[in-house]
């Protein structure tokens, strides 16, 4: 009776509601069930079972770190290159003297960030403004207006595309990520939101990339962690305990800090090594990547393929000076610096060779 | 005066219920064990990529997991989880909306090794028509038509699941149905011609 029921649909018989609910039925029996999925999926969730155990059993606080940039005052910021030539053996960092910049401070900027040819600046002031201008041309500024909300806009990270913003609006309870479309001549920005996070803060936003994930800080009261999300399907895993993420651009490597430790997750093979002590890693290649030590001097740190484990140096860059930051260009060739100064923070790009 | 120590114990003896003397006494990996197929079908139902589908069925015990300590005990597991279901499908749909449209990736048609081959060809093209269907009847039809019959929820359940009562629920689901019912009677027509 059944069978007929089900091939009344296939022989375009009229319909009744109740071959329709047969129908439904059979649709559902048919779908499969991933069981292999279902199987790795408990796996996952037993071994986040264990962790939330021992961290109900006696948490250990996780430092909380975040990447933040403060502009004081008005007035000119001077945007000044190291005028250093430095040869590192074994053909480490080299840098270049680049021309002098100064963009006029309207604002206090809370975040700035380099493009990914490293030829465009973008920072982000207190009136939810963006100002984005060429590092060789300061003059041609365009200024941003964002969408008003009832949140701050607390900082901004360059996609992949030379031509898409990022910018992270915290509320009271949620955080949001919004993409900004980046149009020569300024005005009102035209953004759309892309993600949104309840019951935490997030920070420290770093792209794929392919553009199709973001990894970030995620801080619930004194936890901070570090999540994927596939911005496409949804996805959401948690990576590690930590903060401070940066993906390398291969896309197989993430590095993040742990307390106080910059710790590398390989992807492809799923396995976390141990690096350096420091924090803000920034990768300048798939295989090596700049931090800032306790004393905010920066640091190199090299992938030794053969051992796994990563060879670190000194830079020698602005020495006696702490550094505030320091951010590669997605084409690893040009880095932004922040240094505390008696006047506040001075930015510089700084060109590799 | 204290209270008679045989009620006392009685108390002490089981766990609390409610009125209907419900409550859910297995713990996570149990429960995961037994709803695992039937959330993984219904988001397989609802979304066209199936490697979306299982994406999604990942978030949603993720979610379950992280969530799980808030899970009252005296109410169906089943109407909790399928309601993280539907919020992580409704946040899918919403965000599939505002990703920038050259993402070709949302549109990926990879091979599924979990279809069974002799299957394959006619269950995907049955399912990929359903949802076509559905796909014109309104939000609420599709939501009350798909908890009822993917998920094999109850009228009250449904209910509880998107908020509404269990007199609204049915009037939606008949309704859905009939013009379900409709639109196959047009397909069948026009295939007909």
């Amino acid at each position: 009776m059944r069978e007929n029921e089900h091939n009344g649909m296939d022989k375009r018989h009229d319909t009744t509601i109740a071959q329709l609910l047969t129908h439904l039925g059979h649709v559902r029996q048919a779908v499969p069930v991933n069981y292999k999925l279902k199987a790795e999926l408990k796996q996952r969730l037993l071994e986040q079972m264990k962790q939330m155990q021992k961290q109900q059993q006696g948490a250990v606080p996780v430092k909380r770190s975040r990447r933040g940039l403060w502009w004081f005052g008005g007035g000119m910021i001077a945007l000044s290159i190291a005028a250093c030539m430095v040869f590192l053996p074994n053909d480490g960092l080299r840098l270049h003297e680049q021309t002098v910049l100064a963009i006029p401070a309207e604002e206090t900027a809370r975040q700035v960030s380099i493009s990914p040819r490293g030829d465009r600046i973008a920072y982000l002031t207190d009136n939810a403004r963006l100002h984005a201008y060429p590092v060789d041309h300061p003059e041609d500024k365009d200024l941003f207006s964002l969408p008003s909300t009832s949140g701050r806009y607390e900082s901004v990270v360059w996609s992949n595309s030379s031509q898409r913003i990022a910018v992270l609006e915290q509320t009271e309870g949620a955080s949001r990520l919004w993409m900004m479309q980046f149009n020569d001549g300024g005005g009102q920005a035209s953004t759309q939101l892309l993600w949104e996070e309840t019951g935490a803060q997030v920070a420290d936003v770093s792209w794929s990339p392919d553009g199709r994930q973001i990894a970030y800080t995620k801080v619930k009261g004194d936890k901070a962690e570090v999540w994927i999300n596939n911005l496409a399907t949804y996805r959401e895993n948690k990576l590690a305990e930590g903060s401070q993420p940066d993906w390398s651009s291969d896309g197989k490597r993430i590095a993040y800090v742990q307390d106080g430790v910059i710790q590398v997750a390989d992807l492809t093979r799923g396995v976390t090594a141990k690096a350096a002590s420091g924090t803000q890693p920034s990768w300048q290649s798939p295989d090596r990547f700049t931090y800032l030590s306790a004393e905010g001097r920066l640091m190199q740190a090299r992938l030794n393929e053969q051992t796994g484990t990563f060879d670190t140096l000194a830079v020698p860059l602005y020495r006696g000076v702490s550094l505030k930051s320091a951010e590669w260009a997605r084409d690893g060739k040009h880095l932004l610096v922040a240094k505390q100064t008696k006047q506040g923070i001075v930015f510089a790009v700084v060109r590799r060779e | 005066m204290g209270m008679p120590l045989e009620r006392e114990e009685k108390h002490n003896a089981s766990p609390p219920e409610d009125e209907t003397g419900y409550y859910e006494t297995r713990d996570f990996t149990e429960l995961y064990d037994e709803y695992f197929d039937r959330v993984n079908r219904y988001l397989r139902c609802r979304v066209y990529n199936s490697w979306d589908a299982d994406d999604l069925t990942t978030a949603v015990f993720l979610k379950a997991l992280e969530k799980f300590d808030q899970y009252s005990r005296t109410r169906p597991f089943a109407a909790w989880i399928f309601r993280i279901a539907h919020n992580t499908f409704i946040d899918y749909i919403r965000k599939n909306r505002e990703v920038p449209t050259e993402d070709k990736f949302l549109l990926s048609d990879e091979p599924d090794d979990t279809w069974q081959p002799e299957q394959q060809a006619l269950s995907k093209e049955t399912l990929a028509t359903l949802l076509e269907r559905l796909d014109r009847l309104t939000q609420d039809q599709r939501d009350v038509l798909s908890l009822r019959y993917f998920a094999e929820l109850k009228i009250s359940q449904v209910a509880d699941v998107l908020g509404k009562t269990e007199s609204s629920v049915k009037m939606i689901a008949y309704r859905g149905l009939q013009q379900l019912q409709k639109l196959y009677k047009e397909g069948d027509r026009n295939e007909g011609k």
